[in-house]
């Protein structure tokens, strides 16, 4: 069979794409230290990636303009890894054999951070993931992975504590049924029944994970009659309840906590939609400090991008500023001395002072829990009457964490 | 009282069940009349709750009605253009290729939304009468969803009048059972096949924008919507309209009381009732051997 | 045609003894081809980044080859093949974290379980036809994936398994591999892809195979000359499965991770794809067709964030205009050469 011209171009082109294929993006100059930043750029959790990238591009900018790690400039390459642990683990080993990049921020997916912080530790390149999953600074902690972002286990127990403060006595929770939606309701239940015997746990829902329809859920939650009711749900499934939880009225018939509800990305898509008057949390909020390295954070990164920073833009930034901040102790950008200069590491960033605990290399910070509102100058809705619950309420004992680095 | 719990339940699943039918029924066409497996038909149903979207952004006042106008138009256009562009030189290939392109299709649709559209969530709210619960004895009931009810019932009607009572639906029920034969009847089968993609492609679409109200609206929002309109259509019966409404009764049904009965396991229920039936009749519902 | 090939086609195609072994020696011709050419690889790509794109490159080859024996050759679309590739995977994983056996024994063992697996599916299966058959085998891969997902205290769930050891092969007389190196994983693959790729040109090439293709063409006409429509097809599953489950094996071992994700329909539609893409009437299709995926979406995953725009233009771009699919442009361009050869 006779091929025609057009068949001719496409497989022309195809074999021009195969050589392409064969050759590597270009080599660099060996002087930038290179990070690489490993987050969802496609799919469901795009925004999230998308801002997690801004953030650490800020923090680059800023150190760039500071005069580099110890002279020398600061690269970036982001990588999309699908929220798919098969795909984070090629795109993390081209950034590190390939792109023989110093550190790794990310990945957001619970079991792609895992799985990847498994080729780090052969590799023994740095890591800083984006996700909240408690087992990568417990059974999975290892020498070079160190966690900026809040653990599922200080958000939660954050909330417990509000919860106590609260003195609801019977509570249920929702919380999507995979490993880290599990985690936050478990943390949860468990550091309010410790701090606060006397109350009750009436229902426990665990829709999947992308649930559309929570009907029958929201239904077995008011039925239960509960006074309160912990929301461990994230991201677009958030997005979904709050709407259809507004709609069944679940949000006039008892008070609500939104472990991830603060999500500035969340509130602003839901506009009016917003439970306002409940209570939410954010790892980190815009608002919940008003130190001058605060202010100024939120005002760089307003002028760069016209947004306003939610909370992965935070964790992207400070952990850049922690691996710059460790390099420069350690007069060096070698894993392992890196490493060692970021056990124990104090430094100020927009949330305040946070310390990198050595033994389970978590960092240590306050939780952060405000009300719904809507408040002018602000278009979206935001937190406010903010309670800080402090770290030493919120982090695990060590007999707890850090089981992987003993 | 319990009773009003559990007929709340079923009212829910009725709901859940009206956007899988719509979504299923233009599927269901597909595959009847072109023994296509369209993929990208979540694409459709993505593109509809963006284009409602868009009308409810710019602020117009009754965007819920303009929204749905806009809808369609929308959806018959892409519809129009891929069927012609992308799919016709398929027709004659092994079914293995439309599968290949109506996949390639997701993905750039899944790209093209982001790029248009942008990364963040997009949400619309219930339209203004319809935002609050109806209270069935002690038990809530969302007035959107007794909307969704009430139009889906209508929608399906007026589906049935127009394979039942048109020539057009005629023409349909004619191309489904001998495509050769109304060819030589000199009708323009190419066109008329268009005409069946499209009506597809609007069908998804105003499921889309129905359920958008209560959900989000993101990229690769169509995937698990295709997914359980498939199982649907093959529960109900390649081609039959009424099997696809059972059908998706059913798997509406199934999901909204297997989360109470069966909690953690209700994630395997619609394959579970598609293996099941399927023992029972190979064909589905009321599907016929070919 | 002679009056036995009228009673029987199938046996008239049936050679002679020995003309069976020559017909394998035949066939193996290509695949021992193909392992040769694979073997220069490393000499080529030195680093470790390319050397374990390779080695998935071959892994996903063999996985594309074993679809297209239901595919091209049995003309049976299916949507969960993922499945027993990750049955495999899971198998093979958890014998070689928790049991901690050597990974022959895991890979055998990852075999057998999606063999089994194949057959208890295939019987439901395989008596449906078309839309339905599809429908039916995604249903199933997807409740494999619900169990590796819920099981948590069997699976790990979501969490996956993490660290899995490549560990060492001890062939007594022969060798001692490292299998943690690139270079010795990429030769182990190697083996055990030729091995799989083996096995199924050789029954491609048999009188089982021929049966197959007359499965695909005309499945009434195969029942009315006395062919067992329905064993035919529950074999040709179960063989398909199984070499699905031998990749899965050597997957594990390889990413060193197993999560529930390899068992989503998602992962059976990007083998299918790669499949047709290849073209599914030839043998070596599937396998072209699987690396250039893979090729194709990490390089593009390199150069742009965009690349699911790129990948799917480019997709559709080839669907459109290269009906054979890339082998069957590729068959084309050289008998245009030989054409224009002949005239000259």
């Amino acid at each position: 069979m006779r091929a025609t011209r057009r068949q001719h171009l496409v497989g022309t082109g195809l074999v021009l794409l195969g050589v392409l294929m064969l050759a590597s993006p270009p080599a660099w100059a060996a002087d930038p230290v290179k990070i690489g930043v490993l987050a969802p750029l496609t799919g469901v959790y795009s925004i999230v990636g998308d801002r997690g990238v801004k953030g650490v591009e800020l923090a680059a900018a800023e150190i760039n303009a500071a005069g580099g790690i110890l002279g020398r400039p600061v690269e970036i390459i982001a990588r999309d890894d699908e929220t798919n642990p098969e795909v984070a683990l090629r795109q993390v080993r081209r950034l590190m054999l390939q792109d023989k990049v110093a550190a790794v921020i990310g990945p957001l997916h619970g079991g792609a951070a895992i799985a990847v912080s498994n080729e780090t530790k052969r590799s023994q390149v740095l890591q800083f993931p984006f996700a909240a999953v408690e087992d990568l600074t417990t059974v999975n902690c290892q020498p070079f992975l160190w966690r900026i972002t809040a653990s599922a286990s200080q958000t939660a127990r954050g909330g417990a504590e509000l919860a106590k403060r609260l003195g609801l006595t019977s509570w249920a929770t929702i919380s999507s049924d995979f490993s880290y939606g599990r985690s936050v309701a478990n943390y949860f239940v468990e550091h309010l029944k410790d701090i606060n015997p006397s109350v009750t746990i009436v229902t426990q829902a665990w829709p999947k994970l992308g649930e559309e329809d929570f009907g029958a859920y929201i239904n077995e939650i008011i039925k239960s009659q509960a006074k309160g009711l912990y929301v461990g749900l994230f991201a677009a499934d958030l997005v979904r309840f709050v709407k259809q939880a507004k709609a069944f009225g679940l949000l006039d018939r008892m008070t609500v906590l939104f472990d991830s509800g603060g999500s500035h990305e969340v509130l602003k898509t839901l506009g009016d939609d917003a439970p306002f008057g409940h209570w939410a949390s954010e790892r980190y909020n815009f608002l919940a400090s008003s130190s001058e390295v605060n202010r100024k954070f939120v005002e760089a990164f307003n002028k760069k991008y016209n947004l306003y920073p939610d909370m992965i833009v935070y964790d992207g930034y400070a952990s850049l500023k922690f691996f710059a901040a460790a390099a420069e102790k350690a007069k060096s950008v070698e894993p392992r001395k890196v490493a060692a200069a970021l056990a124990g590491l104090r430094l100020e960033t927009p949330k305040g002072v946070v310390w990198l605990r050595p033994e389970d290399h978590q960092a240590v910070q306050p939780t952060i829990w405000g009300k719904v509102q809507k408040a002018a100058p602000y278009t979206f809705p935001i937190l406010t009457d903010f309670v800080i619950v402090p770290a030493e309420r919120v982090t695990l004992p060590l007999d707890r964490s850090g089981q992987g680095c003993r | 009282m319990d009773a009003w719990f559990w007929a709340a339940q079923v009212l829910n699943g009725i709901a859940i069940g009206i956007i899988l039918f719509l979504v299923a029924a233009g599927l269901t066409l597909l595959l009847g009349v072109m023994g296509m497996l369209n993929l990208a038909h979540g694409a459709f149903y993505m593109v509809g709750a963006y284009a409602l979207y868009s009308v409810f952004a710019s602020g117009v006042a009754g965007w819920y009605g303009l929204g749905f106008l806009a809808v369609i138009a929308a959806t018959a256009l892409v519809g129009a253009l891929l069927e012609r562009f992308a799919l016709r030189p398929l027709y004659d290939r092994p079914p293995g290729y439309i599968l290949l392109a109506t996949f390639a299709l997701v993905l750039i649709f899944d790209d093209l939304v982001l790029l248009i559209w942008g990364r963040a969530y997009k949400s619309v709210p219930p339209p203004a009468p319809f935002e609050g619960a109806l209270q069935l004895g002690t038990v809530p009931f969302p007035a959107y969803y007794a909307l969704i009810i009430l139009v889906g019932v209508l929608l399906t009607l007026a589906l049935w009048l127009l394979l039942q009572r048109t020539a057009f639906g005629r023409l349909i029920r004619a191309l489904a059972t001998d495509r050769e034969m109304v060819a030589a009847l000199g009708v323009n089968v190419s066109r008329s096949l268009r005409m069946v993609y499209v009506l597809s492609a609007v069908l998804a679409g105003i499921g889309g924008a129905m359920a958008a109200p209560l959900r989000s609206i993101s990229s690769g929002m169509g995937v698990e919507v295709v997914i359980q309109s498939f199982v649907v259509v093959v529960i109900g019966g390649l081609g039959s309209i009424w099997g696809a409404f059972i059908g998706a009764l059913i798997l509406g049904q199934f999901s909204a009381l297997g989360i109470l009965l069966v909690p953690r396991f209700a994630v395997a229920i619609p394959y579970l009732v598609l293996v099941m039936i399927l023992i029972w009749r190979p064909y589905g519902l009321f599907g016929t051997r070919v | 045609m002679s009056a036995e090939a009228l009673r029987s086609p199938l046996a008239a195609a049936r050679p002679d003894a020995w003309g069976a072994w020559r017909e394998a020696a035949g066939a193996l011709r290509g695949v021992l081809l193909f392992v040769a050419l694979a073997a220069f690889v490393p000499v080529v790509f030195t680093d470790a980044y390319h050397l374990r794109l390779a080695t998935e490159v071959l892994i996903n080859a063999l996985l594309a080859t074993s679809l297209n024996l239901l595919v091209g050759y049995g003309g049976m679309v299916s949507l969960g093949h993922a499945a027993f590739f990750g049955v495999g995977a899971y198998t093979s994983g958890l014998l070689l974290l928790r049991a901690e056996q050597p990974v022959l024994v895991s890979m055998a063992a990852g075999v057998v379980m999606s063999a089994v697996l194949a057959w208890v599916i295939g019987a439901f299966c395989v008596r449906t036809a078309e839309v339905y058959f599809a429908m039916l085998t995604l249903a199933f891969g997807q409740l494999l994936f619900v169990v590796a997902y819920y099981w948590v205290g069997l699976t790990r769930g979501d969490d996956g398994l993490v660290g899995i050891p490549a560990g060492r092969l001890a062939i007594p007389g022969v060798a001692r591999l490292d299998l943690g190196d690139p270079v010795a994983f990429y030769f182990f693959t190697l083996v055990v892809v030729g091995a799989g790729m083996a096995v199924c040109r050789i029954v491609v090439g048999s009188s089982f195979g021929m049966s197959l293709r007359g499965l695909r063409e005309n499945r009434q006409r195969v029942a009315f000359v006395g062919g067992d429509v329905a064993r035919l097809r529950l074999r040709v599953f179960v063989l398909a499965g199984t070499i699905a489950g031998l990749a899965g094996g050597v997957y594990a071992p390889f990413q060193g991770f197993v999560s529930p994700e390899i068992l989503y329909w998602t992962r059976s539609g990007e083998i299918l794809l790669a499949t047709v893409l290849g073209g599914i009437y030839s043998f070596w299709g599937p396998p072209v067709g699987a690396g250039l995926m893979l090729m194709l979406k990490d390089a593009l995953l390199a150069y742009t964030e965009r690349w699911k725009l790129a990948l799917g233009l480019a997709l559709l771009l080839i669907v459109l205009f290269l009906p054979g699919g890339l082998i069957g442009y590729l068959e084309a361009k050289v008998g245009d050469v030989r054409q224009r050869r002949r005239r000259s």
